[in-house]
Order: C-alpha cells, then sequence, then structure tokens
C-alpha cells in the first residue's frame, strides 16, 4: 500500500509538473507547486512510515533544485511586501529571510556541493526570461563553482548581522526604506556571485549602486554626505559603463552573454587586450586600485555603519570576484599583455594606501585605506598566476570581509557613543570600556595578518604565489604589511589606551560597555577568524579544481 | 588513530607541556568570582578586580608547574644527552596547505633552554604575587606566554616558530601596555614595532629557503637543512635572519627598544623578559644562522664576533651613564648578550658551548636581577638611584640578596657566568680560523668589558644600600608603611631558586655543558667544514683584513 501511495504521488506530480512547464514555462508557479507538493508528500510519507531518506528527498526537492533562483523569487516577494506591513514586523520578516538563506545555503554546502566535481558549475540552471528573448538571447544562468561559493558565503554570513544591527535603534524616519535596501543590496549580490551571464552580473552589479549611494546619502553622518553619494556613485556607474559597451561589443562579436559560450569562442588578440582593459577599468574602480580608490574613504566617512560594513566587506568583493570570474578565463592574452600594469598598479596602491592610512586622524578612513591595502595584496595574488596566489587571494578577500566588517562596526559603536570617530579625541578607552577594547584589540591583530588568524592564512598564500614569480613585487608587499602593523598599532594604542580626554571625561558616566547584541556580534565574526585562521581547509578545498581550470589558460 | 599510537607510544612531554598552560589560560575566565566584574565602569578605573585573587595566583602556578614538571619528565625520560639529533619528536600534520606541522623536537640546542624557560616561567608566576591590578588579564597572558615560549624552542617546523614567534609578542605587548610604568605606551608600541616588523625577515627567509627545496616546499628544519642553497641566497638568508633575530638578542644598532621596555616593565614581565625573550633571539642565530646556513655563517662570522665586542663594551659604557635602575641593568643584559654573538662567531666549539651557557647563566641572573629590581622599586616606590640610598641598615637580607645576584652577574668565579665568559673567551682565543692580531684586540675589548661590569655594578651596590638613608633627608624614597619591610619569605625563595642552579653550574660546569656538548660539537665541526671549503684562501688568514669587506658585494645580486 504504501509503495502504491509513494509511486502515485510521483507519477501524479511529476504530470502536473511536466505539463504546467510545458503549457505556459512559467517556472516561479512550477517551484511554488513542487514546493507544496513536496510538503504533501512530506506529510504523507511522514504520517505513514518515517524514513531519513525521503525526508531528504524532500529538502532536496524543495532547497536543492535551482536554488538561486527560489532565493531570487523569495526576495522579490519580501521587497515587494513593503509597502503593506509596518516596520518593525518588516524588519522581522526581512531578517528572518536573509538568516534562512544563510542557513539554506550551508545546508546546500554540507550536503549537496561536491568539492571534487571537476566540471566546476554545480546547481546549474538555465531559464530564458521570453520578454528579452524577443530582442536579445539573454538567460537567467544561475550556477556557483568554488570559486563564487565563498563570496555567497560570506554575503549571506554578512547581512543578517546588518539586519541584526537594526534591532538596537529606535525607529527612525525612512526606516522601511533602509531595509528594502538592504535587501535589495542582498538579493544584487547573490545574483552577481551565481550568474553565469554577463548582462545579468553586469544589471546586478550596477544595481547594487542606486541603494548603496541612497544609503550614504539619505541616512549618512554629516553634511558631506551628499558629495560623498555622487562621488560613489559617479565612479561607480562611469566606471561599469565601460563594461556596458564591452558586453555589447562581445555580443557582437561572440552572440552570446553566457560565459560558458564564451569560453569556447577564442577572441583574437586585439579584442582580448580591448575587452580586457575596459573589464580592468571597471574592477579597478570597485576594488580600488590606485587612480580610481578616491571614493572609498569619503564614502566610508559618510555611510551608516551597516552601509560601511557592506561597503567594505561586500561590495569590494565583486572586483576581485570578477577578475578570477571574467578576466582570468576570458582574456588571457588580455591578461598577459596587461600583467606589468595590473601588478604596478596594484603594489603602487598597496604601499599609497598604507602610507596614507598611518596619516589618517579618522578611524573610519584608517580602515578605508587599509581595505585598500588589502584588497591589492589580494588583486596581486590573482594575478601572481599561481595556485597558491590565486586561493591566498579568495582567502584574502573573505577574510578581510569578516575583519573589517567588524572594525567599522567598533568604530560604529565608537561614534554612537561618543559622536567622534576622530582619534585626537579619543583615547584610554581600555578604562571606561574595557570589553569593547579587548575586542578592538583582536580584531586591530586580525587585521596584521596575525598568526592564527584567517588573514594570516590568506596573506601568506598570497605572499606564496606572488614569491613564486618575483622578489621584488614580495618584497613591496612585504613592507606593505610592516606599515599595516604600524598603523594598526598606532590606531589601537591611541583609542584604548593613553589617557582618557576631556571629551571622554565628560560621556564618562553616560558611557557603557558593549550591549548584548553587539557583543554576540563580535564574538560570532572572532570566532570565525580563528577558526578560519586554525582550520582553513574546510574552507580552501573548494576552490582548488575550479582554480586548477582556470589557470590551464596560463601554462 | 591508529597509526598515532603506535607510531607514538611514549608520552609526547613537550606538546603536555605547550598545551596545559594554553588551556589553563583559557579557562581562566571560568574562574568563579564573587562580585559581577562589571557593576560600574568605575569599578575598573580603580583598578583591580581581585574578586578571585588568591585562586587565580595558585591556579596559574598549577598550570606552570605542570608545565616544568613536564619539560623536565621529558628531560629524565626520553633525553639522551650524548646523541646529537632530534629527540623527543611530535610531529602531527595541522594544515597542510601551508605544509604547517604541528612538529616539536628537541635536542642540545633546545632542550637546555625548554628547561630553563618552563622554570623561569614558574618563578616569574610566583612573582606576580604582587600584582594587584586586572589580576585576570594577567595571569592570562602570563600562561600564554609560557606555551609560547616554549613553543618557540621546541619548534621544529619554521612556520611554526614563525607563528610561535608572533604570538608571544601579543602578551608581552599588552603586559608592557597595561602594567608597566609612565612610558609604558612609548615603551610597547616601540617594543611591538621593532619585533613585529623585524619577524617578517623570517617569513621571507621561509618562503625563500622552502622554494630552494624542490617541487613539495616543506618547512621542516630537517628538510630545510638538506636544501642546498648557493651562496649567494645563502648570505641574502643569512642577512634577513640577522636583522630578525638581531632586534631580539638585541645586537647593538638594533638594540633601542630593550631599554624603554625593561625600564617600563613589571618585575615577572622583566623576569621574562630578560630571562627567556633574549634567548630566543641567542637561540635562534644557533638554530637557523649557524646550522642551517653553514656556508653564509662562514662569510658573517668575524662580523658576530665584532658586534659581540661592540655589543660588551658600548652596553657596559651607557650603563654607567643611565640613571634609573632598571635602565642600568637592562643594558647590563645586553652586554653579556655580546659574550653569545663572541662565542657564535668564534668557530669553535669550546666557545660556542661557553655561549649556550652564557645564555642559560644570563636567563637564571637576570631574572633574579630584575626581580630584585622590582622588589626594591616596590618598597621605594623610585627607580631614580639618586633618590636612594642607605637602605641597607634596613633590609638586611635584601642587601645579601642584591650582593650575591650583582657578584653572580659581574662573573665571579665560582659563578656560572665566569665559566661561560672564560668558555667564550679561551674558545675564542685558541680558535684557529682567526688571525693572532684579530684575536687579541676581540679579547683585549672583551675583557675591557668584563672590567667594566663589576664597576657600574658595585656601584649600584654601593648608591642603594651604603651611606646615608635617603629617607632622613629625602621625603622621596621609603614610605613610611613600607620602612621597616625587609625581604619576604616569597623572595628569598625565588632568588634562591634561581641562585642555587648558578653557584652549581659555577662549580661543576658540566653538569650543563654535557646536556648540549655533542649538539654543539656537531653544529661546529659543519660549521667550521664550511668555512674552510668555501674561503677560497686559507682559513687562518680569514681576518687579516677588516671584516666588513668579507661581506657580499651587492652588485652580484642583481
Amino acid at each position: 500500500m504504501k509503495v502504491t501511495l509513494n509511486f502515485f504521488l510521483s507519477t501524479l506530480k511529476s504530470i502536473i509538473l511536466t505539463y504546467i512547464n510545458r503549457v505556459y514555462n512559467w517556472h516561479g508557479f512550477v517551484y511554488l507547486c513542487a514546493g507544496l507538493l513536496g510538503c504533501f508528500e512530506f506529510c504523507i510519507v511522514f504520517y505513514y512510515f518515517f524514513n531519513i531518506y525521503s525526508l531528504f528527498l524532500v529538502l532536496k526537492l524543495i532547497f536543492a533544485v535551482d536554488p538561486f533562483l527560489k532565493i531570487c523569487y523569495c526576495f522579490f516577494f519580501v521587497i515587494f511586501l513593503a509597502p503593506f506591513v509596518r516596520t518593525r514586523v518588516y524588519l522581522a520578516i526581512s531578517s528572518f529571510l536573509s538568516v534562512f538563506c544563510f542557513f539554506w545555503i550551508i545546508f546546500l554546502i554540507a550536503f549537496f556541493l561536491s568539492p571534487f566535481s571537476v566540471a566546476g558549475f554545480q546547481f546549474f540552471q538555465k531559464s530564458n526570461i521570453e520578454f528579452f528573448n524577443y530582442f536579445i538571447k539573454l538567460d537567467f544562468i544561475f550556477a556557483v563553482d568554488g570559486i563564487s561559493i565563498y563570496f555567497v558565503l560570506l554575503t549571506v554570513f554578512i547581512m543578517p548581522i546588518c539586519f541584526f544591527l537594526e534591532y538596537r535603534n529606535k525607529a527612525y524616519e525612512n526606516q522601511k526604506f533602509f531595509i528594502v535596501s538592504l535587501n535589495f543590496i542582498q538579493v544584487s549580490l547573490i545574483v552577481a556571485f551565481t550568474t553565469l551571464d554577463l548582462l545579468i552580473f553586469f544589471m546586478a552589479f550596477e544595481s547594487i549602486l542606486i541603494p548603496m549611494s541612497l544609503m550614504i546619502g539619505v541616512f549618512g553622518t554629516n553634511k558631506r554626505r551628499t558629495k560623498a553619494s555622487y562621488l560613489f556613485f559617479m565612479y561607480s556607474f562611469l566606471s561599469a559603463l565601460f563594461s556596458f559597451f564591452l558586453i555589447l561589443y562581445i555580443y557582437s562579436i561572440a552572440g552570446s552573454f553566457d560565459i560558458l559560450t564564451l569560453l569556447d569562442f577564442s577572441f583574437n588578440s586585439s579584442q582580448q587586450i580591448f575587452a580586457w582593459f575596459l573589464l580592468f577599468i571597471t574592477f579597478s574602480a570597485k576594488i580600488p586600485m590606485f587612480p580610481f580608490h578616491m571614493w572609498l574613504p569619503e564614502a566610508h566617512v559618510e555611510a551608516p555603519t551597516v552601509g560601511s560594513m557592506i561597503l567594505a566587506s561586500l561590495l569590494l568583493k565583486l572586483g576581485g570576484y570578477g577578475f578570477i570570474r571574467f578576466s582570468l578565463p576570458l582574456f588571457p592574452y588580455g591578461t598577459f599583455f596587461f600583467l606589468p600594469l595590473v601588478k604596478t598598479l596594484a603594489l603602487l596602491s598597496v604601499v599609497y594606501a598604507s602610507f596614507a592610512a598611518i596619516y589618517q586622524l579618522d578611524l573610519k578612513k584608517i580602515i578605508a585605506y587599509s581595505s585598500i591595502a588589502h584588497m591589492n595584496i589580494a588583486v596581486l595574488g590573482i594575478f601572481s598566476l599561481h595556485l597558491s596566489g590565486l586561493q591566498g587571494a579568495i582567502f584574502t578577500m573573505i577574510s578581510h570581509g569578516l575583519i573589517s566588517a567588524a572594525l567599522f562596526l567598533m568604530i560604529g559603536i565608537i561614534y554612537d557613543r561618543f559622536s567622534t570617530r576622530s582619534i585626537v579625541y579619543l583615547g584610554g578607552l581600555s578604562f571606561i570600556l574595557p570589553e569593547f577594547s579587548s575586542f578592538f584589540f583582536f580584531f586591530m591583530i586580525c587585521n596584521i595578518a596575525f598568526p592564527g588568524t584567517s588573514a594570516f592564512i590568506g596573506e601568506f598564500l598570497t605572499l606564496v604565489g606572488i614569491f613564486s614569480n618575483n622578489f621584488f613585487i614580495f618584497f613591496f608587499t612585504i613592507i606593505g604589511s610592516f606599515l599595516c602593523v604600524v598603523y594598526s598599532i598606532r590606531t589601537f594604542s591611541f583609542v584604548c589606551f593613553g589617557n582618557l580626554s576631556a571629551r571622554n571625561y565628560y560621556c564618562y558616566e553616560s558611557v557603557t560597555d558593549l550591549t548584548r547584541e553587539e557583543s554576540y556580534c563580535l564574538r560570532l565574526f572572532l570566532f570565525l577568524v580563528f577558526f578560519l585562521g586554525v582550520k582553513p581547509r574546510l574552507f580552501l578545498v573548494f576552490s582548488y579544481f575550479p582554480l586548477k581550470i582556470v589557470l590551464l589558460n596560463y601554462i | 588513530m591508529d597509526s598515532l599510537l603506535t607510531s607514538y607510544s611514549y608520552v609526547p612531554w613537550l606538546t603536555i607541556s605547550i598545551v596545559m598552560p594554553a588551556i589553563g589560560a583559557f579557562l581562566i575566565p571560568i574562574i568563579f568570582s564573587r562580585k559581577s566584574p562589571r557593576e560600574h565602569p568605575r569599578d575598573l578605573i580603580e583598578g583591580d578586580d581581585g574578586y578571585a585573587l588568591e585562586q587565580l595566583r595558585w591556579y596559574s602556578l598549577f598550570f606552570t608547574s605542570i608545565s616544568f614538571c613536564s619539560t623536565v619528565m621529558g628531560y629524565i625520560t626520553q633525553y639522551d644527552p650524548t646523541v646529537s639529533g632530534l629527540q623527543l619528536i611530535e610531529k602531527w600534520e595541522w594544515i597542510p596547505i601551508l605544509h604547517l606541522n604541528w612538529s616539536l623536537g628537541a635536542d642540545g640546542l633546545s632542550m637546555p633552554l625548554i628547561l630553563l624557560t618552563s622554570f623561569v616561567t614558574n618563578l616569574a608566576v610566583l612573582a606576580s604575587w604582587t600584582v594587584l591590578y586586572k589580576p585576570r588579564l594577567f595571569f592570562f597572558l602570563m600562561l600564554v606566554m609560557n606555551a609560547g615560549q616554549i613553543a618557540v624552542f621546541a619548534a621544529q617546523n619554521m612556520i611554526l616558530f614563525f607563528l610561535t614567534w608572533e604570538l608571544e609578542l601579543v602578551p608581552v605587548y599588552l603586559l608592557l601596555a597595561i602594567w608597566g610604568g609612565k612610558k609604558r605606551q612609548y615603551a610597547a608600541t616601540k617594543f611591538i614595532l621593532y619585533t613585529a616588523i623585524s619577524s617578517i625577515f623570517i617569513l621571507i627567509v621561509a618562503l625563500t629557503m622552502a622554494s630552494q627545496n624542490g617541487n613539495i616546499p616543506s618547512y621542516e628544519y630537517t628538510d630545510l637543512a638538506g636544501a642546498l642553497l648557493d651562496k649567494k641566497s645563502q648570505i641574502i638568508c643569512y642577512a634577513a635572519l640577522l636583522i630578525a633575530f638581531g632586534v631580539k638578542l638585541p645586537i647593538v644598532p638594533l638594540h633601542t627598544w630593550l631599554p624603554d621596555a625593561h625600564g617600563e616593565a613589571t618585575a615577572p614581565v622583566h623576569m621574562l623578559l630578560a630571562g627567556i625573550l633574549l634567548k630566543m633571539g641567542g637561540y635562534a642565530l644557533l638554530r637557523f644562522n649557524a646550522q642551517l646556513l653553514p656556508d653564509a655563517h662562514a662569510e658573517f662570522a668575524p662580523l658576530l664576533v665584532l658586534l659581540g665586542a661592540i655589543n660588551i663594551v658600548y652596553a657596559a659604557l651607557t650603563s654607567f651613564a643611565e640613571k634609573s635602575l632598571k635602565r642600568k641593568i637592562a643594558y647590563s643584559s645586553i652586554s653579556h648578550m655580546g659574550f653569545v654573538l663572541i662565542g657564535l662567531g668564534s668557530l669553535s666549539d669550546l666557545s660556542t658551548s661557553g655561549a649556550m651557557l652564557q645564555m642559560i647563566s644570563h636567563g637564571l641572573i637576570g631574572a633574579s636581577l630584575f626581580f630584585l629590581v622590582g622588589a626594591i622599586y616596590d618598597r621605594t616606590d623610585t627607580l631614580l638611584l639618586a633618590d636612594m640610598g642607605g637602605i641597607g641598615q634596613r633590609m638586611k637580607r635584601l642587601f645579601a640578596l642584591w650582593t650575591i645576584c650583582c657578584l653572580a652577574s659581574l662573573a665571579l668565579p665560582g659563578m656560572s657566568g665566569f665559566v661561560a665568559e672564560v668558555m667564550v673567551l679561551a674558545g675564542f682565543t685558541t680558535s684557529e680560523v682567526y688571525t693572532l692580531s684579530f684575536r687579541v684586540v676581540i679579547a683585549i675589548v672583551a675583557a675591557l668589558g668584563v672590567i667594566i661590569t663589576p664597576v657600574y655594578l658595585l656601584a649600584i651596590i654601593r648608591q642603594l644600600f651604603f651611606g646615608k638613608d635617603a629617607n632622613q633627608n629625602n621625603s622621596l624614597s621609603l614610605s613610611p608603611e613600607n620602612v621597616s619591610v625587609d625581604a619576604e619569605p616569597r623572595e628569598i625563595y625565588i632568588i634562591s631558586c634561581l641562585i642555587i642552579p648558578v653557584i652549581i653550574i659555577g662549580l661543576y660546569p658540566r653538569i650543563m655543558t654535557d646536556s648540549y656538548k655533542s649538539s654543539i660539537e656537531a653544529l661546529v665541526s659543519r660549521d667550521i667544514a664550511a668555512a674552510s671549503k668555501t674561503i677560497r684562501y686559507p682559513a687562518a688568514r680569514l681576518i687579516s683584513q677588516v671584516p666588513l669587506q668579507q661581506a657580499p658585494n651587492l652588485r652580484d645580486f642583481s
């Protein structure tokens, strides 16, 4: 009887779904039906005979079939829900979805992602959008491999914390708008990191600009926020415009936006040089590299705490991810052609940003310049074209995502309490905020790539890669690390040691140490950073084969 | 697990001695305390969350004692002093992608220093009975330091060495910055900048040496020793390592962090700084420069000797000019480290083993002297010698202890310092490698240093204890409630623990030298072979020219 029931159910399901799929070609409805039927099936199976395997099958059907499109649907649903619920309820819904996404991705990685898949792309899914297909052939292609999964993971880890931090605040004007922006940023980031279609990638890449620049311009701290927002938007948008032209150009040559098609297409050398350079402008403004870096300190200084966290830990990673995903595999000749340029610029950025960080007085500017330095070390790792260098670059980016997010959170905590970020006015915080000071110390230590933290693993692997092809570059990167020690220790001792300044005496009675939420967030970051530093293998294992494939062009 | 049990059928004493203090450190937060530590921030400003002070003290003493006992057990049960190779080998894979293994071991170079470290740290915890301000954090850091220091000496993987070398910086930084004297911020920042920046050279050299090693890089010392670097890269590596370890030792142009750091540290931290941290530099010079890079060592040996002579005389002379008691003693330890440098550069086994003995004996004597400085500071609340004087009548026992320690430090015959210095100088002057004139000049300079040392040490004794009581005419020193406080039993116990080995070694040095003799002999014979093999002209004429001319011509490397 049981067998019959199961057979009957699955047959029914497949008939219905196939029918709907054929007739309407409407995937969302199909997934909804699949989910509902799955739940139904689950209930029946659970009622008649408990079988862990069928439970697993149901979970797989719901969560592991085309997961990223489902995530997008969920987010769009929540975004369109905004006008109909109250702010607090909306915050609860959004943060629930964000946390849910985190567990969703963890579930995928734990059970379905294979580190040994040589083909690379997993959860591959291709669904065409009819509206666009009348004009150009545009597919929603989603897939992850061992490179992008780290960035997806970082996104779904950082964003719930951003939502969580919103609970600290009392309700303020336009809070719902802020939450919608966060949702929008998260879904755009997930799309950008999982899509294999160039045009979709750039749509997601640029769609982040709107919520982000509004976040800076509307919720920023000072009067200069308008200018910062303007700078941020202009730098990112204008540089991305080059890539937009490039995409059209590629489409006119190769007739597709699909990376998998483009990988088989052979561009000639002049096309490669042209294309690579345009992509480089886009990504180098995002990383940011030396001539295009001015927007970053401005934007950081003016952005709200959550905005800074997202900016440093997630948005900058789009540039590095773009290099690994698009520039390296698609245009190997272009890479070789511009290798000296990109290495010079990255090296210049490392040294320049490190020196600049030493002379800053604003805490956020210090961390912003240190972000520039770290991201450019990652770029050097990427363009060392060495397996360790690439792995190290990815690891550096991930650990920098965690550490800089934590540091910006801590700076936000300082700003909430003292209304200043200048290290001139701060001092002696270890007396009044002992818990804060110890966390600040740990994250500063992480920032200087101290052994035992994730930053050390990343930087060490990167340095192995850099060392293997050029000692000169290696030497100057090391100088960047020297300077990192200098400004980190300087910042820490200015802020936490020394005497309490008069200004702090003023707030001294009213200031409290970390609240429980802040403390938990920081502990989470700290645990992760040290865990990755001690057991990096769990996280490096996925990137081995995909990076080998990327490097096949360069043997 | 099976293979693990079969291949390591004995007890991993070294791992126990490293891991136990670390575990102890991370369990400190759960020690029961009566009050919540964060009732009001003002409690913390007034210092002292001494809610579980007594428990904390005995707790940390317990864990450091476990560490000490396990190193002693390792020495007794598994260490054979007649064997020159590596013993007590413990090796587990940790992070394969970095080729980082948890591989520990001890040979003649490291075993005495491991014992010294656990011994001195144990006494330093006993010495920190006087610490009242934030004891929880203080003892946490002391335990972490204990683990890190033993790991530095026991590590057999260069990345693990780098990791522990860096790891021990953070506790020292915090111990200086939180419990230090008035200029503590400056001192702590200077310390961490000097040492953290110089230690990056270790990483560079590790990468360079491992990349020469073939397809699969390995950072194990045994594999690095097998990697045959060409002479140019050896020399580059040697110079980089000399900077890295020269900061720690310290070698004179790189020494300026030390008087500041020592001048600001509290007594227990001071004991660790002088007793152990300086030894890390000497140990690392022996381990890496002399053992792994023999060809470059042959080139650089005269430079080491010269730097050693400069260290001895310069630091001894500077010690005169200093007004603060702590800084005087700090410079005296720089001066003593000069003998280690001469012993390293002399390329003779008598002298090198003298250098080793000097490290051990200075570890004991330096720790005891710095502890006594702390004891004096507790009683007089000043470090300026000008404000002190005539306390000998009130503190008779302290006077006796001071005198013994100063005599030990100025190398009185019968103390270990004397044996060590004589071994270094005798070995150097009989070394066949150098010309007679060079040997004579260096010996005279070093002897000059030996003469200056008693002068300033005895001057300290005179100013401190003899003469008029400063309290009569100067209200600065000797606050009234402390007037009659002489050395308490705890202090006498600590000093006697440190001084009795000094006397035993001084009377019968073989008790120490035998434990590392074979390792040193193997090391030196390899270095001498390298020196005679690589140098084109006869080894006896090596230093007829100015030693710096032996340094590599930089144009060759481009």
